[in-house]
């Protein structure tokens, strides 16, 4: 059985209007699953359902067996951190980490070996006295996840932690929130709308849309074969062609590109003969000066140096696609040139008969 | 150059409209204060305010005057913080019905309200027909020209103002702030007394300021409410000056009044809390 | 849930004290009774009649009207360049005017119109009807000041720094982007200046004179001679016309949060 279930979720702002409908995620212990998808999808309302700010109007929340629907959110022993950090302005960095012990009753020496213990442990020794007003921003970061791990929750729940701090200290933190996981064994569920936070710290993750679980998996098979125009979209493939399977053999498809063809893995759903959809990311193809095996002919239309790498528009008959190349100098100018497909650098997906 | 160009632009802003209030406020206010301090010979003297003080009557009426202004502070409180807590928590459609319903009473005309009290607590008013009804009396009580009457009058003036501070205040503090404290188990109350009531003591001292002094100046209330019999600092300003053409004795109740606005003005800022 | 059933009485009984005394003063002005009681005996629409008859409240109505119009404008006319100078600039004296400028809603408006008309006598042969209108264009300037200030804060000065690298003069831009942008701010303070002047009773009882009385003073006067309800029905016809404006200008422009 897993360690967090919810079941048949229904939930939402108003009555009519669920934003998540049999809605349905398990969690085990000690995983770290990240809930990915855009501002709207539900992943909010997910995360409020379950620390119990939002009553569902259906289904269960089941937490190491123990029924936690009807339960009010003091009596969950969730652990909570806010895209704000919501930190008590009035309490000093110490009494905010205190204050859940303080509720829960906790003698005072205990607080304080349990607080000094996480102030260290997220590298905040010495600013214990300082007010959250006169903390930098990865400084409150770290302060709110003392905070809600300090009770041993049996589940920590982070919506967006990250989102309001500068990329550096962003790429920092997401490695020390996983370390820290790692370290204590906590189950998390981690809320954000940044593939790449989502890929560099999850065990597994959902990717949601529109109150829906879209695909569910590790990072890497998210990355590499997301499963739906949405997923792959939101992971990177922004490039697409409508095409058709023209033929089929025991290691490849190769399908058409307009008055071309090129190849690519094998898909089991896909037919000879299917209509499907390509997908392939700016950086997954690789532009040349002439004909090569698996490519089709186009023209660039814009250069743009972006410093370590070149964005280029190529303009073929399907359309207009971005390509990205790694390299030191533009290596084309607006010039005719050949797309190129590595292995696998396509993936398809089965278009619903129209 | 562009500092005399942009000296000369405010100076352009600010000089009729400062000209018109040196006229026609400070100067006259500084006549009055000025007048206080000065024998008729033009020395220096304090003997109009020992004066003042020395009258028992004077006093008293100086002391009921504050503590009124206590009383209503304190039940203002006491109504108004539930109140503000529900309207700060309210959807945006309840919130703005609720808002426009508090204000009304500063909004409307002060004498149609006091009148309104007249109604309620008169001889033959709500209550006491209401009690002669039920056969508790015989001969109607005597609840108006009392200090009660005076209370309730300013209160439910009053009221809104403290209200509508502590809403500012509490719309402040992030929703987030209570639900981590929920999340960290703390309780309802304990939410509302550890978090909500420490981060809204602005707006509660603010309100009490605007309580409190607008509790000892007022006038239609006291005047409509108390009458003649129970008199506080300006009715009494009114009766030396309009009845009594007392204006000496007019003009220290005045200062008197002016002095203990500012003095509270000033202790009330000094308490408020300076959050980083 | 009991906490919130708690709250919900609790609230109603707050608001029945704010404004049950309004709705009984509404009842009251039917009653047919010479006597003012409560509840009213008899149904009567006579007071009403009666309150249009009467002289003295028609002429106090229309001086109220004049001088709350008078000098809501000229609050209004002299309290924009001050919260323009106070947000816009930086400059020595500042703080004296803020000081300066909304000193009058701090002093007792009692002790105000008492200065005033000491003051007044001074200049002899002052209309009546002008010592008023200045008297209550003093005491509105703070609000003026105040809602217009905290509008100009929350506009953007970049717009009208481009307004003014396109060409418009500091003035042509006030009038011609700033202006419809703060127009929100601008009609709260109007709506509330126009109701304190209307509504004001400290400074007026000092100002008015033989012949030149505004309604709210009239209306105390009134009360001290006559226990009749002609005093319910006019209060009821101020309620009903304060309750229409406070509850239009909350939806459209949010009066509350200006008060």
């Amino acid at each position: 059985m897993p360690y967090l279930e919810l079941k048949n979720i229904e939930a939402g702002y108003q009555k009519n209007k669920p934003i998540l409908k049999n809605f349905n995620l398990s969690l085990e212990k000690g995983e770290l699953v990240s809930i990915l998808g855009p501002s709207g999808c539900g992943k909010t309302t997910t995360l409020r359902t379950i620390a119990g700010f939002m009553a569902p109007s259906r289904g269960s929340i089941i937490i190491n067996g123990i029924d936690y629907t009807n339960k009010p959110p003091n009596k969950r022993n969730i652990g909570l951190v806010f895209q704000s950090y919501a930190l008590f302005p009035h309490f000093t960095v110490f009494n905010n980490v205190a204050f859940g012990l303080k509720m829960r009753k906790t003698p005072n020496d205990v607080i304080k070996k349990k607080v000094d213990h996480l102030i260290d442990m997220v590298g905040l020794n010495g600013l214990e006295d300082r007010l959250p007003g006169q903390l930098s921003g990865g400084q409150r970061q770290r302060v709110a996840l003392a905070r809600a791990m300090v009770i041993e929750p049996s589940l920590l729940l982070l919506d967006e932690p990250l989102s309001n701090l500068d990329a550096r200290l962003r790429i920092n933190m997401r490695s020390e929130i996983r370390k820290l996981q790692k370290k204590v064994g906590i189950s998390m569920l981690y809320v954000t709308h940044d593939q790449a936070e989502a890929l560099s710290l999850s065990d597994r993750i959902i990717v949601l849309h529109s109150g829906k679980i879209e695909q569910e998996g590790t990072p890497e098979n998210i990355y590499a074969r997301p499963s739906s125009p949405f997923v792959a979209k939101f992971m990177g493939f922004e490039n697409n062609f409508d095409s058709e399977a023209a033929e089929i053999d025991e290691k490849n498809i190769v399908i058409k590109a307009g008055s071309e063809f090129v190849k690519t893995e094998l898909y089991p759903n896909i037919k000879k003969g299917d209509k499907i959809s390509a997908f392939f990311r700016p950086d997954g193809v690789a532009l040349a000066l002439k004909k090569t095996e698996n490519s089709i002919k186009g023209k660039v239309k814009t250069v743009t140096f972006q410093g370590g790498n070149t964005q280029y528009f190529v303009q073929t008959e399907l359309g207009e696609f971005s390509v990205v190349i790694y390299e030191k100098h533009p290596s084309f100018s607006e010039q005719p040139v050949y797309l190129e497909f590595p292995e696998g650098s396509i993936i398809l997906k089965r278009r619903e008969a129209e | 150059m562009r500092q005399i160009h942009q000296n000369r632009t405010i100076l352009f802003l600010v000089f009729i409209p400062l000209i018109f209030i040196v006229i026609f406020f400070l100067v006259p206010l500084f006549f009055v204060l000025i007048e206080s301090f000065y024998s008729k010979a033009g020395r220096f003297t304090l003997i109009r305010y020992i004066n003042f003080f020395m009258d028992s009557r004077n006093l008293f009426i100086y002391l009921r005057t504050l503590k009124l202004g206590l009383i209503v502070t304190i039940f203002a409180v006491i109504l108004g913080y539930p109140t503000a807590y529900v309207i700060s928590n309210a959807k945006a459609g309840r919130r703005s019905l609720l808002m426009s319903v508090v204000i009304l009473p500063l909004m409307t005309s002060p004498v149609a309200r006091t009148y309104a009290w007249l109604i309620i607590l008169g001889r033959f008013g709500l209550i006491n027909q209401s009690l002669k009804a039920m056969n508790l009396i015989k001969t109607p009580l005597r609840l108006i020209y009392t200090e009660n009457a005076i209370i309730v009058g300013l209160l439910q003036l009053f009221l809104p103002l403290m209200i509508l501070s502590l809403v500012s205040a509490m719309e402040n503090i992030p929703d987030d702030l209570e639900e981590a404290a929920r999340s960290l188990g703390a309780g309802w109350l304990k939410g509302v007394l550890l978090i909500i009531f420490p981060l809204s003591m602005d707006g509660l001292i603010l309100g009490a300021t605007l309580v409190f002094t607008g509790s000892i100046t007022a006038y239609v209330t006291p005047a409509i409410l108390g009458g003649t019999r129970v008199l506080t600092l300006s009715t009494l300003l009114r009766q030396k000056s309009l009845v009594l053409m007392d204006w000496e004795g007019a003009t220290i109740v005045a200062v008197v009044m002016v002095l203990t606005t500012l003095i509270l003005y000033i202790l009330l800022r000094k308490l408020r809390p300076k959050l980083i | 849930m009991k906490k919130s059933t708690a709250l919900l009485i609790f609230i109603i009984l707050v608001y029945t004290f704010l404004i049950g005394p309004f709705l009984i003063i509404f009842l009251a002005s039917f009653g047919s009774e010479e006597l003012m009681t409560f509840p009213p005996k008899g149904f009567s629409l006579k007071w009403f009649h009666k309150v249009f008859t009467i002289v003295m409240f028609r002429d106090a109505f229309w001086s109220s009207l004049k001088i709350a119009l008078g000098s809501t404008a000229s609050a209004l006319i002299l309290g924009a360049p001050i919260a323009y100078a106070l947000v816009r600039f930086k400059f020595p004296g500042q703080n004296f005017i803020e000081v300066i400028f909304s000193s009058p809603a701090i002093i007792p408006g009692l002790v105000i119109g008492f200065a005033l008309l000491r003051f007044f006598v001074l200049l002899t042969n002052l209309p009546i009807l002008l010592g008023l209108y200045i008297g209550h264009t003093a005491i509105l300037l703070p609000y003026t000041v105040r809602v217009i200030s905290s509008s100009l804060r929350n506009f953007d000065i970049s717009i009208e720094e481009a307004a003014v690298s396109l060409g418009a003069s500091r003035l042509k831009s006030f009038f011609i982007v700033i202006l419809p942008s703060i127009k929100t701010g601008v009609v709260a303070s109007f709506i509330l200046a126009f109701i304190t002047s209307f509504n004001n009773v400290p400074v007026s009882l000092f100002l008015t004179g033989p012949g030149v009385a505004t309604l709210p003073i009239q209306m105390l006067v009134y009360m001290e001679y006559y226990f009749d309800p002609t005093i319910a029905a006019l209060s009821s016809i101020l309620i009903v016309f304060t309750v229409f404006i406070v509850q239009s200008a909350e939806k459209l422009i949010g009066i509350s949060k200006y008060v």
